[in-house]
């Protein structure tokens, strides 16, 4: 009798802590977050930490900017635009969410350095509160991206803690509208979250969600194999072939937003040669960038083609492919006067992106191949950005972008080459100046997306580098786990993750 | 020499040490990239980077910093952290203990295993178990541990499912840590402890005691290991700073939440401070551990006095 009771103790012991295990939801995440204010920080893994307790006003969807926390927005003219914030939401504190609420977002926003890429156009914007749910932002003169602004960084915080905890404070216990509840940071160990009941969508699934830190991918991988995590944030596409394998593991692989470039630098002294379009396109047809996304990255990355644009950002149009034809290269090559070749630097980072030196390598011998002389040269990435602010990088280097969906980010990054302010300097046609002039000004989409068409165009026929690829992003969950989906923008929407059962 | 004053005098010795590896480091870390670009990223202007420069104190002078840091330093004040918004001090002694815990436990699985196995292999020196360890000790000696912690992982995690693949917070977590981190110095120390026994297995108080009858067991543990294993625990205090400094790779393949972990971030963002706090508390555990052997010696053997 003894022994029949201890045994349904330790049965019913272990279906509690089956259940326990059930109600926590646990991810196998690749950083260890600095700090967990949103308005202070722009890396999207650890905004996607933030995101379970701090939401944003607006997201994206197949690359359009919907909104989240507002109801809409009416774009008044070229420099208004009202916003239009859903009623009867309360931050988990209990503070309302109103258009104070996000006019006090916006300005402590603004006023964070870091916050620089994300302010641009909105840097003397005035943000006015109409009502209750009505913000309405005047800029001093067309901001065409400011709904992709409100979707990469609305975030929106509760001001009177915000103001008590000051942004730092508030990097340490962060409150929102969102579906889970601050609980605690344990530095190098988890950020940890609980259920938030009064969410404004419902009760979520999980009454507690654990982010555990696990900088190497490696061990993500072998955690969500071996069933300690339910999802696996970021992994390789050599652990996705492994993973698939694996019993009780879902892979996901989606074409990730992050493109690579092998980037001209007609500035440095002796890259004359890259100011000629010509040359430029024959370097493009020299790579065979499908044999690379087959050797690294076992097809798991889609190819660049013609320019430096993805089929999910806005503005996208399809340009002709650089076709892989090496023999084409050097004749092109030799029109221009370099038969021979000529001598390049090409710099690339080491251990920054995934197989970003093999990478180097590769596109060094497939240089060398048609004529160039290529000094490589593998940078860490502090030096690799050091050196490229001092403008003595290379003659082209390779190196990633991760973007909010809208060419305009894109062409805004190669317009800075002008303004000296990191980016690799290329001269430009004049029509392609004025084409980013106006475009940087057009908030009509129509007439945006139009304008962006013919500067892609621009960029077939003069090519700003060598257009490589982007990566697949890849995560894995247990088949224990429902409802995720893995987003372009690496966000986690944890409300929709639930126990499959 | 009377042990506080030898403590005392290897002290102010070493402080200069502390001083010039401080002092490369400080100037080290600003050659290799800005933080305040690295922190602000692409689009930042010239003006918000400068702006942030000025926030962090970066600005000045590097001489006049590193006065600054070092008036700091002697007064408990290792820094705020650049990234964190954080005091150093308060970081570096939230990882510390982990780290600690981490190398000591490495460390005491590195001696039981080491001293039986040198033990063993001088006892049957030239036969197949002499080989059979020998082989093995190159092995731990060569050995990754980047790699070897994979290869646990994938057999004792995977396949049979022992222990957990990476965290912290039960002993469990600690047995993959630990023994990967401590490969390297078992293979040392069994080396050490090898030829330290045959050394001393040819001695003629060994001979004596043998012709005498004592069993051979009790020769082996009164005699001969009471006398080799000086040079091996001497190099044990050393092993300890270096299993801290081994960490730093550890920690970062099994997740463990240690000062390893924290410095490698450290470096990826150019937080230059939290670099220098990281270093000098690596500093000061080497030099302290050095002490410590150089200490031993003279407590161990009598022959070799502090001086």
């Amino acid at each position: 009798m003894r022994y029949r009771r201890m045994v349904q103790g330790l049965v019913a012991a272990a279906l509690l802590a089956g259940v326990a295990q059930a109600q926590t939801l646990t991810i196998a995440h690749n950083i260890d977050p600095e700090t967990l204010n949103p308005l202070m920080t722009t890396t999207a893994a650890a905004e996607s930490v933030i995101l379970a307790a701090v939401e944003k006003l607006a997201v994206f969807e197949d690359g359009v900017t919907v909104p989240w926390l507002l109801e809409g927005w009416d774009i008044v003219s070229d420099t208004v635009i009202e916003l239009h914030i859903k009623e009867g939401i309360q931050f988990s504190n209990g503070e309302p969410l109103d258009a104070e609420a996000v006019r006090f977002s916006f300005e402590a926003w603004r006023e964070q350095p870091v916050m620089a890429q994300a302010i641009a156009g909105l840097e003397d914007a005035v943000f006015e509160v109409v009502d209750d749910i009505t913000l309405r932002i005047t800029t001093s003169k067309p901001v065409p991206g400011i709904l992709t602004t409100l979707g990469r960084y609305g975030y929106v915080v509760p001001p009177a803690y915000y103001a008590s905890v000051g942004p730092e404070g508030f990097g340490e216990a962060p409150i929102g509208t969102g579906p889970y509840v601050f609980d605690r940071h344990v530095p190098g160990q988890t950020v940890e979250f609980v259920r938030n009941e009064n969410y404004w969508r419902g009760e979520p699934a999980y009454e507690r969600v654990v982010f555990r830190v696990m900088p190497e991918e490696f061990s993500r991988a072998a955690a969500i194999e071996a069933g300690e995590v339910d999802i696996a944030y970021l992994l390789s596409d050599t652990s996705a072939a492994r993973l698939s394998n694996a019993s009780g593991v879902v892979v996901h692989s989606l074409p990730g937003l992050r493109k690579f470039v092998a980037a001209y630098n007609a500035e440095m002294p002796g890259g004359e040669p890259l100011l000629d379009p010509a040359v430029r396109r024959a370097l493009n047809h020299a790579v065979d960038v499908d044999a690379v996304i087959n050797a690294l990255f076992a097809g798991q990355a889609v190819s660049l083609g013609g320019s430096f644009a993805l089929p999910a950002e806005f503005g996208y149009t399809d340009v002709d492919d650089f076709e892989y034809d090496p023999e084409l290269a050097r004749s092109i090559l030799a029109e221009a006067g370099y038969p021979n070749g000529f001598p390049v630097t090409l710099a690339y980072t080491v251990g920054r992106y995934p197989k970003d030196q093999e990478v180097g390598q590769i596109i060094a011998s497939y240089l060398e191949a048609v004529g160039l002389t290529v000094q490589q040269k593998p940078l860490e990435w502090g030096q690799f950005v050091n050196e490229r602010s001092n403008r003595t990088l290379g003659h082209i280097f390779v190196f990633g972008l991760l973007f909010p969906p809208d060419l305009e980010n894109t062409f805004t990054y190669m317009a800075f080459g002008k303004e000296a302010r990191g980016g690799p300097l290329l001269t430009w046609s004049d029509e392609w100046w004025d084409l980013y002039e106006r475009s940087s000004v057009t908030v009509d989409p129509e007439a945006r997306a139009e304008l962006y068409a013919r500067m892609l165009e621009i960029d077939r026929e003069e090519p700003y580098g060598i257009y490589l690829f982007a990566p697949n992003d890849v995560y894995a969950t247990r088949d224990t786990v429902a409802g995720f989906e893995p987003r372009e923008d690496q966000f986690l929407f944890l409300y929709d993750v639930r126990p499959s059962n | 020499m009377a042990l506080p004053s030898f403590l005392l005098r290897r002290v102010l010795q070493a402080l200069p040490t502390v001083l010039i590896l401080l002092a490369a480091v400080f100037w080290l870390v600003r050659l290799t990239g800005d933080p305040a670009r690295l922190y602000l990223g692409d689009f930042a202007t010239p003006e918000a980077v400068q702006e942030v420069r000025e926030r962090w104190g970066l600005d000045r002078p590097v001489l006049v910093q590193f006065v600054d840091y070092v008036g700091g330093v002697l007064t408990g004040d290792l820094g705020q952290s650049l990234r964190y918004s954080r005091p150093v001090s308060q970081l570096i002694a939230s990882r510390i203990g982990m780290s600690a815990l981490l190398a000591f436990t490495a460390l005491v699985l590195a001696v039981a295993v080491s001293v039986p196995l040198g033990t063993l292999a001088a006892i049957y020196r030239g036969t197949w178990i002499d080989s059979l360890i020998r082989l093995l000790i190159v092995v731990g000696q060569a050995v990754p541990r980047f790699y070897l912690g994979i290869l646990l992982i994938i057999l004792f995690s995977l396949y049979l499912d022992w222990f957990p693949t990476s965290g912290a917070g039960t002993f469990r977590h600690l047995v993959l840590p630990a023994v990967t981190l401590a490969t390297p110095s078992i293979a040392l120390l069994a080396r050490l402890t090898r030829s330290s026994v045959i050394d001393v297995l040819g001695q003629d108080f060994v001979r004596t005691a043998r012709s005498k009858g004592v069993r051979p067991l009790s020769v082996i543990a009164r005699h001969v290991l009471r006398n080799a294993l000086i040079a091996p625990v001497t190099v044990i205090a050393i092993q300890f700073s270096q299993l801290m400094g081994g960490a730093v790779v550890v920690e970062t393949v099994f997740g463990w939440p240690g000062l390893g972990q924290l410095a490698v971030q450290s470096v990826y963002t150019r937080d230059f401070v939290l670099i220098q706090g990281s270093v000098l508390v690596f500093t000061a555990i080497v030099v302290a551990m050095n002490i410590v052997t150089d200490a031993l010696y003279g407590f161990l053997d009598p022959r070799i006095r502090i001086a």
